[in-house]
């Protein structure tokens, strides 16, 4: 099993730091395409409702990123110890429309996780308030 | 007009603007970009191509801001469509249904082929 970890504050700025994590353990796990645009997604829609909605953009939080590869299967646990919201309950967005001026763009990014990875669990610890999301996506 | 350095890569091809967009279409690259692009699209008001066969991430934020351009532009006569999808990127245009909104082609001739023939 290879593992890569990285912690970082819960701020705007981190979101490029967790890119260039990204960047620099794709080569190194062996991902395949789908695997690393998963965890792209992963940070660009999940990191950022932790820092947005989470800790509420005050800055004075962690998130920890955890990538696990073991035989062909990624594993991507993100921690918080923001407030607790469960993806996999946030409801699916309308994309029923094909007139452009009803079509609304809210609620894609949870989508996008969700339709490209095998599996998501979720955790939030009542005693120590860390939620852990795990997604897992194989070959 | 935009009068700064533009950070995406414009050019006009007769009528119409071909515009490349950058590979990572993330929340950083979107930044780096959404105004100047709203800024050249609704000025020319006219024909667009977003040539997309360098961009190897999109996200939600970036289809936000290909929509926001759409709208914008449609009421003014033009369209924005949309070339060389890589195939990650097909899919996720595929999942969020936008592919029923942008007229796609395979490259930047075929768009603009697709922009002679009306």
């Amino acid at each position: 099993m290879m593992q890569h970890t990285i912690e970082v504050p819960a701020e705007w700025s981190s979101i490029a730091t967790l890119m260039a994590f990204t960047d620099q353990i794709e080569a190194d796990l062996g991902l395949t395409a789908d695997q690393s645009y998963l965890l792209r997604l992963v940070i660009e829609e999940i990191a950022t409702n932790i820092i947005k909605y989470g800790y509420c953009e005050q800055g004075c939080g962690r998130i920890e990123l955890q990538c696990c590869y073991e035989q062909d299967t990624l594993r991507i646990t993100i921690r918080d110890h923001g407030t607790p919201f469960d993806p996999r309950d946030h409801p699916d967005p309308d994309i029923s429309t094909d007139v452009v001026d009803e079509r609304q763009v809210g609620g894609l990014g949870l989508y996008f996780v969700r339709e490209f990875a095998d599996q998501i669990s979720y955790h939030h610890d009542e005693t120590s308030g860390w939620n852990e999301l795990i997604v897992i996506k194989g070959p | 007009m935009w009068k700064g350095v533009s950070p995406v890569n414009v050019e006009h091809i007769d009528d119409v603007l071909v515009i490349a967009l950058p590979a990572r279409l993330d929340a950083v690259g979107v930044a780096a970009i959404e105004n100047n692009l709203k800024e050249i699209v609704t000025n020319h008001k006219g024909k667009v191509i977003a040539d997309m066969s360098h961009v190897d991430f999109v996200a939600s934020l970036a289809l936000r801001m290909l929509l926001t351009n759409l709208k914008a532009v449609q009421p003014l006569g033009g369209d924005l469509r949309l070339a060389g999808l890589q195939p990650q990127i097909a899919e996720i245009f595929r999942k969020s249904r936008f592919d029923t909104l942008f007229k796609i082609y395979p490259d930047q001739e075929s768009a603009l082929v697709s922009y002679r023939s009306v």
